[in-house]
């Protein structure tokens, strides 16, 4: 039986399954957590029992980190050349040698309770792109439970888009619906499948045809975009088993944003660059680009599930048996950084959003699984993801911890006797060089934040763009704070049963209404 | 295509990459730990396992010297030194100096892969003792033009503490520190000056340590003369002042400390002391000075 079509394909959670598939989901489930808590302890146990020996795992893995940033780093500058590069590119140019119009772009922007204007300033930008409006399907997909906001939308973007943009779709995802999580997943599969009937198939547009972008309301395109999404997907070798990921950069209302959330908010781009050169290990994030036909393969994104970005991607390796790869697309698009009306509001959002994306740990358990009941892919992949992923979860929440917080354990708990060490005064002396050399990788951080700034709004203060470059001293703090702690509370809610449901990120542009 | 556009899925390259870093994982990790533990290279390919001194407390702008040697100067933001990569089994003389203070000499034999601590006890040279006076400054009547003066009550306050404490020490030969009161001053024997420490020894505090032992009585210091009276300097726990019959010290209580009391105050009449809140005071006849050290 094709694994589609078996129950574990749509798998959620443990309690979906029973018998001796609970079991083995459930332990699964229980890893990631298991595994960050282990280390915690085991760092506090070995400082006080063996300090000696706490000492020496500190100090080679400060070392580790240090070589594993400039690893890293070498990847984002590589990522970031090319990105200005193709940034320079005339796409439109380049698909001249191509016959591309029968192609087809679908945008869809699932909404909650966001106003209008961030939906037409998204909009705005689809106009502007060097793309044909008749061969653009835009879908608004709104919410049941915010159906009076979702009219609002329909309407403000019917009265300023109606005519410019032959084809927008408007659905509401109906609320509770049997077996569905409220959240973008079940929003955009809902929305897919009604454009599907009511667009692709009533104006016989073949799936084949379609690129579709899963956006986030707030995803503005630059003006390339879909010359250049529609590039990558003409030169694929196997385009229906590919999906596309541009580089999201947060940036909308970057000048508005205190510094720990720009500096988080970069973090993020900043890790999608470093993947986008390691396709082997690219996951989709966030706004991504799939092709229709492959869509419906997979039968839309799962609906029972947080990390739908992710997971797509993941349902896709299980359903074309590991025969599925992510394209790194050197193009970004742009999305808002987190802003509330408040900074401790701010901060509470951004820790928010940090702990959902830190819920893509319930995708492990699903891989895994799905390897275990999934013949059809190589031993070889199956062991090579799930060390990738093993070894993702457990530095997601505890590297930035070792290396800033637990350093000091074995001196603070090691006793007079581990006190009198040569090790005990040398361990503090290395690990601060070894950070300060590991720290000099902000410099090319700054750099490369200002290389994506927006044009400064007039009513900035002068020295803003220096706070662009100084506020990368804080990345101690907000890689424990909104870094570790919200992945061990992600893995540590997975590990007690305590799903989360879907966080809506409430979307906050202080200058929206002075621009427009 | 996307190749040829970007020089994209270099696999061999990123392979090459990861390997090399791990040769210098591999390659450096033992060297950190070495250098960590303090090991060097000796003689015939061997490590050979040094250790350190470390100093504590250390006035800005003193200077070290290691066997004579010139280490520098330590820096304004800077109160503590680390000597490392010292040959071990080894003793060696350690100075601290700074124009206007009490040159500070240590003794400190180093133990392979070991660090010894002490803590660099300096003083003025010319400490100021502020004297307490009898009266209060006089004041004039101008109604009828005479001479009003008051006692200072600080001196008489200052003055009945001494007369107290005189009758205590009459009975007593031991003082403790007020914040712990686990630590006791044994000055009976007259010309010895010993701590005692009346907790479990392994929470004793690191003075009574020499390498890993640690006792419960330590010895201070042998005076030539015989001690009148022994306390702890306010705000110190790891130092001390006493008073032979005409002269008043202070010295640390640490091991490895060469002990060379520093001279508060000197004189040719009997002089007595008390501690109070952050001061010292001093008695020689009616005169009362105090001092905060």
């Amino acid at each position: 039986m094709e694994f589609i079509k078996s129950p574990y394909y749509r798998v959620g959670r443990a309690t979906d399954l029973t018998g001796r598939d609970y079991y083995i989901y459930r332990a699964l489930e229980i890893l990631s957590g298991l595994m960050a808590w282990t280390t915690i302890v085991l760092i506090f146990v070995a400082s006080y029992y063996y300090p000696y020996q706490a000492a020496i795992f500190i100090i080679i893995f400060d070392f580790y980190w240090l070589l594993k940033t400039a690893y890293l780093s070498i990847y984002l500058r590589q990522s970031w050349k090319k990105i200005r590069q193709s940034m320079e590119i005339d796409w439109e140019e380049r698909l001249e040698n191509f016959k591309y119009n029968h192609i087809y772009q679908m945008v869809i922007f699932p909404f909650y309770n966001e106003s209008p204007e961030i939906v037409l300033k998204s909009l705005e930008a689809l106009d502007r792109a060097r793309w044909k409006n008749n061969f653009m399907i835009i879908v608004l997909a709104g919410e049941e439970k915010a159906k009076d906001n979702a009219h609002k939308v329909f309407q403000a973007v019917q009265e300023k888009y109606g005519k410019k943009f032959k084809h927008i779709v408007s659905t509401v995802h109906p609320a509770s619906v049997p077996g569905e999580m409220a959240g973008k997943g079940s929003n955009i599969a809902y929305a897919a499948q009604q454009t599907k009937i009511e667009m692709l198939d009533k104006n016989n547009i073949k799936y084949e045809n379609v690129i579709v972008s899963a956006f986030d309301v707030d995803t503005i395109v630059y003006p390339h975009y879909f010359n250049c999404l529609t590039w990558y997907f003409l030169v694929s070798d196997d385009p229906y088993r590919t999906s596309f990921q541009p580089v999201p950069v947060f940036n909308n209302n970057i000048w508005e944003s205190p510094a720990f959330s720009r500096v988080v908010a970069f973090s993020g781009t900043f890790w999608q660059m470093i993947q986008q050169e390691r396709p082997e290990k690219l996951a989709t994030f966030s706004s991504h680009a799939v092709c229709f036909k492959a869509l419906y393969d997979m039968d839309y994104w799962q609906k029972n599930i947080v990390s739908e970005d992710s997971r797509i991607y993941w349902n896709a390796v299980l359903a074309f048996n590991g025969k599925y790869k992510v394209t790194p697309i050197y193009y970004p698009v742009s999305m808002d950084v987190n802003l509330a009306s408040t900074f401790w509001q701010t901060a509470i959002n951004v820790y928010k959003q940090q702990r959902r994306w830190a819920w893509g740990a319930e995708n492990f358990p699903y891989i895994v699984f799905g390897f275990i009941k999934n013949k059809g892919i190589s031993v070889f992949k199956k062991i090579s993801v799930t060390f990738v992923l093993v070894e993702g979860l457990w530095s997601w929440s505890t590297n930035s911890l070792i290396i800033f917080l637990l350093g000091w354990a074995p001196i603070v708990l090691g006793g007079r006797k581990f006190d009198q060490t040569v090790i005990a005064y040398n361990m503090p002396i290395l690990t601060k060089y070894l950070m300060v050399i590991a720290m000099s990788g902000l410099i090319l951080s700054a750099l490369i934040m200002i290389s994506f700034l927006p044009a400064k709004p007039k009513n900035t203060k002068p020295w803003s763009k220096f706070t662009m470059v100084i506020q990368w001293i804080i990345i101690p703090i907000t890689i424990i704070v909104f870094g570790a702690i919200p992945a061990i509370d992600a893995q540590t809610r997975l590990m007690f049963k305590k799903y989360m449901g879907f966080w809506v990120t409430p979307k906050h542009r202080a200058n929206l209404k002075k621009n427009d | 295509m996307i190749n040829k556009t970007f020089g994209f899925y270099k696999k061999h390259h990123r392979r090459f990459r990861l390997f090399l870093f791990s040769i210098i994982f591999i390659i450096g990790s033992p060297i950190l730990i070495l250098l960590a533990r303090g090991d060097s290279f000796g003689t015939g390919f061997t490590f050979l396992q040094t250790g350190g001194i470390y100093l504590d407390s250390i006035i800005s702008g003193s200077k070290i010297y290691l066997n004579d040697e010139d280490l520098g100067g330590v820096s304004f933001f800077q109160h503590s030194n680390f000597i490392r990569n010292l040959k071990p089994n080894k003793a060696y003389d350690l100075r601290v100096e700074k124009s206007g203070y009490n040159t500070w000499y240590g003794k400190l034999t180093v133990m392979p892969n070991k660090v010894e601590r002490a803590k660099v006890f300096m003083l003025p040279k010319n400490i100021v003792w502020d004297e307490i006076s009898k009266k209060l400054p006089s004041t004039t009547n101008s109604s009828t033009t005479k001479i009003v003066e008051k006692n200072n009550p600080e001196y008489t306050k200052v003055f009945d503490l001494f007369l107290r404490q005189n009758k205590f020490v009459a009975t007593s030969s031991t003082s403790t520190v007020p914040a712990q009161k686990k630590i006791t001053l044994d000055y009976a024997s007259s010309s010895e000056i010993k701590v005692m420490w009346n907790g479990r020894v392994e929470s004793a505090p690191e003075y009574f340590c020499l390498n890993e032992d640690c006792l419960n009585k330590i010895s201070v210091y042998k005076h030539t003369k015989n001690i009148v009276k022994a306390d702890f300097i306010p705000n110190y726990n790891d130092a001390i002042i006493f008073s032979d019959k005409n002269n008043l010290y202070a010295t640390d209580l640490w091991p490895n400390s060469v002990k060379t009391p520093q001279i508060l105050y000197s004189t040719s009449s009997s002089i007595n002391f008390l501690t109070e809140e952050d001061y010292v005071y001093i008695q020689v006849g009616e005169y009362i000075a105090r001092t905060s050290l």
